[in-house]
């Protein structure tokens, strides 16, 4: 698999505090990438390092093929856009002149391509308006639109619907999925809104004290996440062959536990499984959101970590 | 570079606060202008004040500085420009050629009215055009150390309010401290002591043509070491050049070479540091 970004054992202390410590991520080509953690995990702290706004403390990234090391890395960084934190737009300035700025910053020759930009995140008829003037939504896609300039085809968005309206919320989503399908722009979005994410994204990593505790594909995600019955019986071999019969799809957890997934009818697996001489000690349903799947994830990476 | 010194000028030219800094420095031109044909008429020589924008700029610069550096971290559009690939000294140095651009300016703007309202109400300048070329080119020099001082200010501190009012703090300490060394390097060496009576008995200040005044050493009076450090102190703190270069018609000779020499120095020595430092620097 082609991949955009990746790191290596990335580690970033400030005096004594460890904000990363190894963390490991890989970020496939055309990806939507979650990146999911609480508050202080050391999401913002690995998109400054990759930003190049700080160095890593050790460890190293690769930004299409290029490491963070090597001298081309500002090259490299060309062909990404990024809206850290709060968007960097200039107050004073309108949406056309926050643009015509960028376009200069990047030294492209003309202004070609601003309307266009302006129109994409629905910003062309501010006119004069300041950008100061703007609402918090309208700010979020400017900050969006100045990274655009430029044809990026990575782009890093840090918390973007924090703070908006549903409908704020529902234009960035319908921004980026558009950016994404339409101009095949690989996008790394750090949320600690789980169900906001979950509607885009293609693929995640999930980041707790420093270190990616998981990267999963939303498809293997779904997987792990979808509904099912966990059963508890006397002898799993037993209702693995019950089930086999039954043509059943099912994941044996231990002696006694299996996950048994799809409609069944319980009461003749418990029949079948009685006339095996296996009793059925308990069944319940269950369905794990990716906020369970979340805590569950930091719940062991804590557990590890206490031993 | 050049991409965000061009980028770096067209916010400039955007700036309200560029702009009323130039309304500024017009306005104080013309009051000073008119001040001076209010109590010397055309007897007023031009050259007084012909170079007084090196006294003057340092202020409105600092504001002016301390906003446009401010809102770069403050708004974080620094940013844009590190992920655009552009490396830390190039930022740093465009800056630095931004603020003295703005520096320029300002000094253009109160050459210009100088030249407008001046020559026409008071002649032209009496000094010869060597001298005033020379001390127009060490006001250049002043301005830059200004310009690296302040630049070094705005990349060393993040917090926009905390920057721009250390900036305006920096430039009134400086100022001040001109001033008083200023003064203490202009005390006589002697002073009359001692009863000071005029004709009519009455006392008055100490004036050598009055009765029973003896010439004495004056304590004040800074001698040997001192006085050369404090020449030094004079001749280093970009204000103290400034009050000397403006000051360049009534104490004729200042020196020379030492001034433009400490500007370089100044501007080398805050460049360099400021560079390497905000190359260091984590930026939020």
């Amino acid at each position: 698999m082609e991949y955009v970004l990746t790191t290596n054992a990335l580690c970033k202390s400030y005096k004594s505090f460890r904000a990363l410590s190894g963390l490991s991520m890989h970020v496939p080509k055309g990806a939507i990438y979650g990146f999911v953690g609480k508050n202080g995990a050391g999401k913002t702290t690995l998109i400054r390092l990759v930003c190049g706004l700080q160095s890593p403390t050790a460890g190293d990234y690769t930004l299409y093929g290029v490491k963070n090391t090597d001298r081309r890395i500002g090259r490299a960084r060309r062909r990404m856009g990024a809206v850290v934190e709060n968007p960097s737009i200039y107050p004073g300035m309108t949406a056309r002149e926050n643009l015509e700025q960028q376009y200069r910053i990047l030294g492209l020759p003309s202004l070609e391509g601003w309307q266009e930009i302006l129109e994409l995140v629905r910003l062309s008829d501010t006119g004069k308006k300041k950008a100061g003037d703007f609402s918090l939504g309208m700010r979020q896609r400017l900050g969006i639109a100045v990274a655009l300039v430029g044809d990026p085809d990575f782009m890093i968005l840090d918390e973007p619907v924090n703070g908006l309206d549903p409908q704020g919320i529902i234009e960035i989503r319908e921004l980026i999925l558009k950016l994404n399908r339409q101009r095949q722009i690989t996008f790394l979005i750090s949320s600690h809104i789980l169900g906001e994410l979950s509607k885009i994204a293609t693929d995640y990593g999930f980041i707790d004290n420093g270190c990616i505790l998981k990267e999963v594909r939303a498809s293997e995600l779904e997987q792990a996440c979808r509904r099912c019955v966990r059963m508890e019986v006397e002898d799993t071999q037993i209702l693995a062959r019950v089930l086999d019969n039954m043509g059943m799809e099912y994941k044996i957890l231990s002696r006694t536990r299996a996950d048994v997934y799809g409609r069944m009818i319980l009461s003749a697996v418990v029949v079948a499984l009685h006339e095996q001489g296996c009793e059925t000690l308990s069944a319940s349903e269950r369905e794990e959101s990716l906020e369970s799947y979340y805590i569950n994830l930091v719940g062991q990476g804590e557990g590890a970590a206490g031993k | 570079m050049t991409k965000l010194i061009s980028a770096n000028f067209l916010r400039l030219r955007k700036s309200r606060v560029f702009w009323l800094a130039n309304g500024v420095m017009a306005a104080l031109v013309m009051l000073i202008c008119a001040d001076h044909y209010h109590y010397l008429g055309r007897e007023t020589i031009l050259d007084g004040f012909f170079l007084g924008y090196v006294l003057i700029v340092g202020f409105p610069l600092s504001v002016v500085c301390g906003l446009y550096l401010g809102t770069e971290y403050g708004d974080g559009t620094i940013r844009n420009k590190l992920i655009a690939g552009h490396t830390r000294w190039a930022v740093y140095l465009a800056n630095l050629v931004t603020v003295f651009g703005a520096a320029l300016a300002m000094s253009l703007v109160f050459e210009a009215v100088v030249c407008m309202v001046g020559i026409p109400l008071f002649g032209p300048l009496k000094s010869d055009w060597e001298f005033i070329l020379i001390m127009t080119g060490e006001s250049v020099l002043t301005i830059g150390a200004f310009s690296a001082v302040f630049t070094l200010t705005g990349h060393l501190i993040q917090n926009r309010a905390v920057m721009a009012v250390s900036m305006v703090l920096l430039t009134f300490f400086l100022f001040f401290a001109a001033i008083s060394v200023e003064e203490k390097l202009k005390a006589p060496e002697f002073i009359y002591m001692g009863p000071m009576y005029d004709q009519d008995n009455v006392v008055v200040a100490a004036q050598e043509e009055f009765q029973g005044a003896e010439l004495t050493a004056n304590p004040q009076y800074l001698s040997g070491k001192r006085r050369e450090l404090y020449v030094f102190l004079h001749d280093f703190n970009p204000f103290g050049q400034a009050l000397q270069i403006s000051n360049m018609f009534e104490s004729h000779p200042v020196h020379l070479w030492q001034m433009p020499l400490y500007s370089l120095l100044i501007i080398a020595a805050a460049t360099g540091g400021g560079g390497y430092l905000f190359g260091r620097k984590d930026i939020k």
